[in-house]
Formats: C-alpha cells, structure tokens, sequence
C-alpha cells in the first residue's frame, strides 16, 4: 500500500505553527515581564524618595531644644540607620539620608539622597555679649570688635552684628536651666578647670569631661564635637579652649587665653582677663547686679559660630535647594 | 486483460484536490502565523523604545533645580532640543578650604556616584550662613589626591571663579555637587533617520562633540518638549518650569510594517520644586 503525503505535509504544518506559536507568546511573555520592570523601577524610584521623607521626619524633635544627639555622629562614626535610610552626618550642620530601595521582582534597585540642615534655636541675638548688669572694660578689650577675624574657621564677618552690649532686660532663667539638663559634661561649683582636646587612637575622646572640642585648630579631629558642658555654681577656667555651650549657674572667671567658641550662658556675673576669647554669643543673668569684666579680653559675636555649636538642638529639616541627589 | 493494484485517475484527481486544500490551509496559517510573529515583535520593540525614554527622561530630568537663576540646571529649553545640567557627583568637605590655593578637600565620594571629572564638571557648595543656605558656583580644574583629618584619605578639588571669600565662608562638612552640562536633542543621521542623541560639553577643550544615538528611530520630528510650570500652563522663563513633558514618537526601520510608529509623553515633576518658600 502506498502512503499519501497529506499526513507528512500535515504534520509539517503543525510543527511550524506550533513553533510560531510558541514564538509569539515567548515575545508576549518577555514583552510583559519587560513592561513589569519598568513598572517596578518606577514604585522603587518613589518608594526611595518616600524613605528618605520619612527619615527627615522622624528626625524633626518637638521642640526647640529637641537634642538631636541621637543621631549626632561625625563622618567617621558608621552610619545610623533611621526608618529605613542611612543617616550620616557631615560637619556640624550638614546630613545625608541615604535611601535605597528594591523590588521583590525584576532585580529593580533605586537609590535617593536627600541633603538636611539642622537650623539651631533662636538664640541669634546677634550681639556678643547680652547681659542684665553693667560691663566693665579695661586694658585691650572689647565686644564685638574683632571684625572679619570673628570668622575664624566659620567663614563669616560680624558684619551683620551690631557691635556692643545688648541689654538683655532678663536672660531667661529656664533658657539656662533648659541648657543645664542637656548638660553631658558637668563640673560642682568651685572647680578649676582647663579644657583641650583630647585624642585617643587618632580620633576624638569625647568621653573625657576635660575634652570641650577644638576651638583653635580649624583641621583638629575634635573641630566637631560641640558639648553643652554645665556648672553647677562658680568656676574658674585657667586657659585651655573649647566650643560648643557653656552653662554656668554661678560667677564664671576665664584667663590665662581660655579660648571658646559658641554659646556662653552665666548664671551670675563673667570676669575675663588675660587675653581670654569668646567668640558666638554671652549671655550674662546678672543677678546680682555684680557687672561683667573684661580684662584685655575680647568677646565677639558670630551667627555662624553659633549655628556649628547648636546644630545638636533644632530643626532637622531638608535642603531646599538642590537637596536630592539620585545617583541611579 | 491482467488487473494490477494502483490509483485510478478519479482517485489520484481527489487526492490532488485535498493535497491542495492541505496545502494550502497548512501554507495561510504559516504566513498568518509569521505575521503574527512580527507584529509581536514590533509592538515589543515599540514599547521597549517607550519605556527607555521614560527611564531615561525621569533619569535626566527630575533632579533639575529651576530656581537658581545665576546657576541654572535648565540652561536651553527648545521644542526639540534641551541643554540641561545634572549632578552627577555629590561629596562633603572635610576640611576648611585652602583659600590660598583655591583648593577644597572632600570625603571620597558617596552614594555611587561618579568621579569628579575637569574636563566636564562644574561644582556648586553649599554654604552654611547665619540666615540660611546658599550654593556658590565654581570651575572644576584640577583633581588630585587630598588628606582629610584623622589621616584620612581624600579628593583635593582646584576651583577656578571663587573668590577667597567664598571660601572661607564653607564650612567642612559643606555638600558638593558636580553636575556636567549635557543635551538631548533629535538629529537625522546621513541617512535620513532620526534618533535621540545625547551628548555631553567637553568643558576643558570648549566644545561638544559629535552628538551619540541612544535611542530610536524616530519619526520625523518625533521629539516634542514642552516646559510648563506647576499649574500645567506653558513657560518660557526657564526658572518658572516645574515640570518638562516630552512627547516622543518611535518607529519602526521595517517600512512595511503595519504599524510603524508609537507616540508616548513622559512627564517629569521636577523635584526641587516640591518646596515651597
């Protein structure tokens, strides 16, 4: 019996269709997976974005003593993770959330930075010294009058300050108390002390209570640490230098080129002498009505200096310029 | 007469008919099927080129910042061209500058980014003062090898076009932004084909180079872009766009497909804008 060629020409037939077939849904499926992708890199893009808003939110305090000594590091500490970003922190006033987010599906991979500022409180009174009693100036002295060099590794004049003494009126006693509870170095009253720097393994001790920061060496590896350092009564400062806030209950004496870089809040009455330097703002509740003295010592008054040593306590809050950075 | 076995005329004529039909039906699903299979691939091909235009216009786009009428990110804005300039690099000082020398160090860089490069970039820091915040503007000549403090390695960057003012005013930890002004544009090539190019300004030797197809075809005059500001309405003062919308039509190089082309519109929110003052 001979065999036809309609059951080879059939089967022909259905094996190439079976492949076009086969074909056309591979290119179906890897159509859809593709438009999948892409969706998916969209909602990470966004899912990015929201985790860094997010961080920036859950960083805002209360209020504007807030301490954002939580999150508070150098660059060279690792890294915070916050809500789902990583937080680090850059100089004083200056962070970076750092948000990555990826897809369950696709291999989809996205990444935003957002640029922070912490804006301090409202204690630019933009005058060095403000206090309740009268001053006193003898030998080479002055407020406000080391003009550009108020700058110092800050970078802005006193230009915006209107030189001299601000009568207060009334220092506010809970600003100081408020200071005092933040306080992470604190002194008994009588002591004498004579702050520096202080290094250990290359890296700055914040621990030692003698370390107050870097007030003089703008590359110092202490150039950021910024201590609120409290007293509890009267205390003399035999040179030596510091930043950040000083709290003093009682009558504060500084000499011998004692060096501070920030705020200045006493309790009572300030005596400087001896080429003392305060450079950031005084503020002075005396009262008693003893008066301040300033004995070939200077005190001047400087916004940013003020900003870098309050930048722990106020309002973290996102660049408004140019704050995003989205490398992929 | 001997009888032998064999197909009769009637039967080899039926045969032949349905071998035919067989044949033919066989022959019109095949086609119907390679058919099929093209306009697959085109429609898959179509909407590849939608979705890279998308990426790659969110990519480009979203990170301008308007605002800044001295320093502006959106330099040109034409219906079929826009010269625009994304940061591309973000790195923190870590140190005061050396206002001697015009020299800032930074931290090495972060986020992925790239390298800082002379021959393209530019860079703004971001200065800390009393009231706010402000970026000053400076030209990338020189990079080399820096110290940060703690023996730390860095990036030194030589600036040009900064006064020892400026530079005393950064404080470190001071953000720096590097961003290299670039275009995208639709260009024929020698052949009569459209594409979207992308090109970028070779800062240090004054000029753009040959621009570079990165996607496409297109149809002839397939690139449309619009810029409008946060209600929707269209702007010509480049610091009032909030948001860039391209229209983008891709085609096909097969001239006998059944649908040649696809027009998609991407609208990017630019998003500095998201910050009221």
């Amino acid at each position: 019996m001979t065999r036809g060629f309609a059951l080879p020409v059939t089967l022909v037939a259905m094996v190439v269709i079976g492949g076009l077939v086969a074909a056309v849904l591979f290119v179906a499926i890897v159509g859809r997976r593709s438009g999948g992708a892409a969706l998916e890199v969209v909602r990470v893009q966004f899912a990015a974005e929201a985790a860094a808003h997010r961080v920036a939110g859950d960083l805002s305090p209360s209020g504007d003593l807030s301490p954002l000594t939580a999150t508070s590091m150098p660059v060279s500490d690792a890294a915070l993770t916050v809500g789902g970003g990583q937080l680090t922190r850059f100089g004083s006033s200056v962070w970076l959330v750092d948000a990555v987010e990826s897809g369950e599906r696709f291999g989809a991979l996205r990444r935003a930075g957002l640029l922070l500022v912490s804006r301090p409180v409202n204690v630019l009174l933009r005058k060095g010294l403000v206090t309740t009693g009268p001053v006193s100036l003898s030998g080479v002295s002055g407020v406000d009058l080391f003009g550009a060099e108020a700058g110092e590794g800050c970078g802005v004049s006193v230009a915006d300050s209107l030189p001299g003494v601000l009568d207060f009126g009334s220092v506010r006693r809970e600003s100081l108390n408020q200071w005092l509870g933040l306080a992470t170095k604190t002194f008994p009253g009588g002591a004498l002390i004579s702050p520096q720097p202080e290094l250990r393994g290359g890296v700055c001790n914040k621990t030692v209570v003698s370390n107050w920061g870097d007030a003089t060496d703008p590359m110092g590896v202490c150039r950021d640490f910024f201590p609120v350092v409290g007293v509890f009564g009267d205390v003399t400062v035999d040179g030596g230098q510091g930043q950040g806030v000083l709290v003093v209950t009682g009558n504060l004496t500084a000499r011998a080129g004692f060096h501070f870089r920030g705020l200045v809040v006493v309790g009572r009455s300030l005596v400087l002498e001896g080429g003392a330097r305060m450079l950031g703002a005084v503020q002075v509740d005396d009262s008693l009505d003893e008066g301040s003295t300033l004995v070939d010592s200077q005190i001047a008054y400087s916004g940013c200096v003020l900003r870098q040593a309050l930048s722990d306590f106020g309002l973290v809050s996102p660049l408004e310029e140019r704050g995003w950075f989205q490398p992929y | 007469m001997k009888s032998e076995p064999g197909f009769s005329l009637v039967e080899l004529l039926i045969a032949l008919v349905i071998g035919s039909v067989v044949a033919a039906s066989a022959t019109g699903l095949l086609l119907r099927g390679f058919r099929s299979f093209r306009e697959q691939t085109d429609r898959a091909t179509l909407d590849a080129g939608v979705r890279q235009s998308a990426a790659l216009f969110q990519a480009e786009f979203r990170g301008l910042d308007t605002r800044d009428s001295v320093r502006p990110d959106l330099i040109s804005g034409q219906s079929t061209s826009i010269i625009y300039k994304p940061m591309r690099t973000l790195r923190f000082l870590c140190r005061s500058a050396d206002t001697a020398k015009s020299v800032v160090t930074t931290w090495p860089r972060f986020l992925g980014s790239r390298d800082v490069r002379p021959d393209l970039d530019s860079v703004l820091l971001l200065v800390i003062a009393v009231d706010g915040e402000y970026w000053i503007g400076g030209d990338l000549v020189q990079v080399s090898p820096g110290a940060c403090p703690g023996r730390a390695p860095g990036v030194a960057l030589k600036l040009n076009g900064v006064t020892a003012e400026q530079l005393v005013a950064l404080l470190p930890g001071a953000a720096v932004l590097g961003g290299e002004v670039s275009e995208i544009k639709s260009y024929s090539d020698s052949r009569g084909t459209w594409w979207l190019g992308m090109r970028r300004y070779q800062k240090a030797a004054g000029r753009w180079p040959a621009i570079q197809p990165v996607l496409g075809p297109l149809a002839p005059e397939g690139l449309v872009i619009s810029y409008l500001d946060a209600a929707g309405g269209l702007v010509t003062d480049h610091t009032d766009v909030a948001r860039i919308r391209v229209r983008i039509t891709h085609e096909l190089a097969d001239p006998f497909a059944r649908r040649r082309d696809r027009e998609s519109v991407v609208d990017v929110a630019l998003r500095g804008r998201g910050f009221t003052r």
